[in-house]
């Protein structure tokens, strides 16, 4: 909200996610957050290491409500409330949230408002809640952060601007976009993949493997060469189960 | 007023420690040099013993200078138990209950993937030679009731799955002396799914 809107009389504060905090100074926390409207900030919460009521609000994967003062670098949180009670993720859902914080903190620079990506990661979220997949929710979320940062090609059509053909191969270049290739080529993978990447449908056996790969393979260029410490950890999980 | 290097050297040791300012840095300086200067000398000699050769157990990773410390090497313990905490804390603070008579294992901290503190960080590769050793049947899970302490209980737990060994969490909930309306909603919420029959 602007100043101006404060002082008409209407409401405050921001809808918001933490993203990552930290211990700051001796009794306070460094938060990170997602606004809605703002993108992402730093925000100071001052004292909230101390204050038990605050620190038990200031939980990630939790829809906020924050007011937060200041312009520069880093703000500060002058009050903050649950929007509504969402169950807490657990289990392997809680290190796919972190997965989703991993990716936003490494990709969206501060100060850069993403409204519809913010409520792509809110419902995400939500459906990390109650999913009994999570992989599909990953991808959905992988796929709108694409398009949102504009790193996503066409998905209906090929480099050579021809449709792209459900029994056809291609590979997925990251410079040029959807090359056709040859069955053969160790990047390729079925046109069907493609359309159904396209279509949102991330629940089909066939096709998940290499929509996975596909996301992944545009990621890569901007993630730079550390490897995510979540996808790390769900590798970990998936190996025991 | 200028301080002597060695006065000045002190206080600025003493500051160190978490919670000492300049003020106090001074008082703890005066109190040593004026007062008692036998327990100086004490102090500096226990700080210079305990640097040096206080390391970590080998089978717990607790605090000892012993290669195994005397809780592991104590034949009273039931060795089929064995209980995870993050810090050395955590454990006297459960040793302290007087309600657990296992083992323990210590993490020297929690699964935090944004800062970089992975599996290998926390040993939990040492864990599971510990596990796969047949002799525990039971592991109790007290990570805290942080996300992060979450999210480690939930990778502990996966690696006592595939083992066929029983692992259990720590009860969590509403605080004793809790009145709800002050209670958060996240903290409710477990206590709402962890409640029981009375
Ligand atoms: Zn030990």
């Amino acid at each position: 909200m602007t100043a101006s809107s404060r002082s008409t009389g209407q409401a405050t504060g921001e809808v918001g996610f933490i993203l990552h905090a930290r211990p700051w100074r001796d009794t306070s926390l460094l938060l990170e957050v997602l606004l809605r409207d703002s993108g992402r900030r730093g925000v100071v919460a001052r004292g909230a290491r101390s204050n038990v009521k605050q620190r038990g609000r200031l939980q990630l994967f939790r829809p906020l409500w924050l007011d937060l003062a200041g312009r520069g670098e880093l703000a500060q949180l002058r009050a903050v409330e649950e929007m509504r009670i969402l169950p807490p993720l657990q289990g392997r859902a809680l290190i796919c949230g972190y997965y989703l914080n991993e990716l936003l903190m490494r990709l969206l620079p501060r100060d850069d408002a993403h409204p519809a990506l913010f409520d792509e990661y809110t419902r995400a979220i939500e459906a990390l809640v109650s999913a009994t997949k999570e992989a599909p929710v990953l991808r959905g979320f992988e796929k709108a952060l694409l398009e949102q940062l504009g790193w996503a090609p066409d998905w209906n059509m090929s480099e050579d601007g021809q449709p792209i053909e459900a029994g056809r191969f291609y590979r997925m270049d990251t410079e040029q976009g959807i090359m056709p290739c040859l069955p053969h080529d160790p990047e390729a993978v079925a046109g069907l993949s493609l359309l159904h990447l396209a279509e949102q449908n991330f629940d089909t056996a066939a096709s998940a493997r290499d929509i996975r790969l596909l996301l992944h393979r545009l990621l890569a260029p901007h993630l730079g060469s550390k490897p995510l410490q979540s996808r790390e950890l769900l590798k970990l999980s998936f190996a025991v189960k | 007023m200028q301080l002597s290097p060695m006065v000045n050297e002190l206080m600025e040791a003493l500051r160190r420690l978490p919670g000492v300012g300049p003020k106090s840095a001074q008082r703890l300086a005066l109190h040593l040099l004026q007062r008692d200067r036998d327990g100086a000398r004490r102090l500096a000699r226990a700080l210079d013993a305990a640097a040096e050769r206080v390391g970590h157990c080998t089978q717990c990773r607790t605090l000892t200078e012993e290669l195994v410390c005397s809780l592991c090497r104590n034949p009273q313990r039931d060795r089929s138990q064995l209980c995870v905490v993050e810090w050395p804390q955590d454990q006297w603070s459960l040793e302290n209950s007087g309600a657990y008579r296992g083992l323990y294992y210590l993490l020297m901290g929690r699964l935090s993937p944004l800062d970089g503190i992975g599996p290998r960080e926390l040993g939990l590769d040492k864990l599971e030679v510990r596990l796969n050793s047949g002799e525990i049947t039971e592991v109790i899970l007290a990570t805290s009731s942080t996300i992060e302490g979450e999210t480690t209980a939930h990778v502990l737990s996966e690696m006592c799955r595939v083992r066929g060994i029983a692992a259990t969490r720590l009860a969590q909930g509403v605080p004793m002396g809790g009145e709800l309306e002050f209670v958060d909603g996240g903290t409710l919420a477990r206590a709402l799914n962890d409640r029981r029959a009375i």
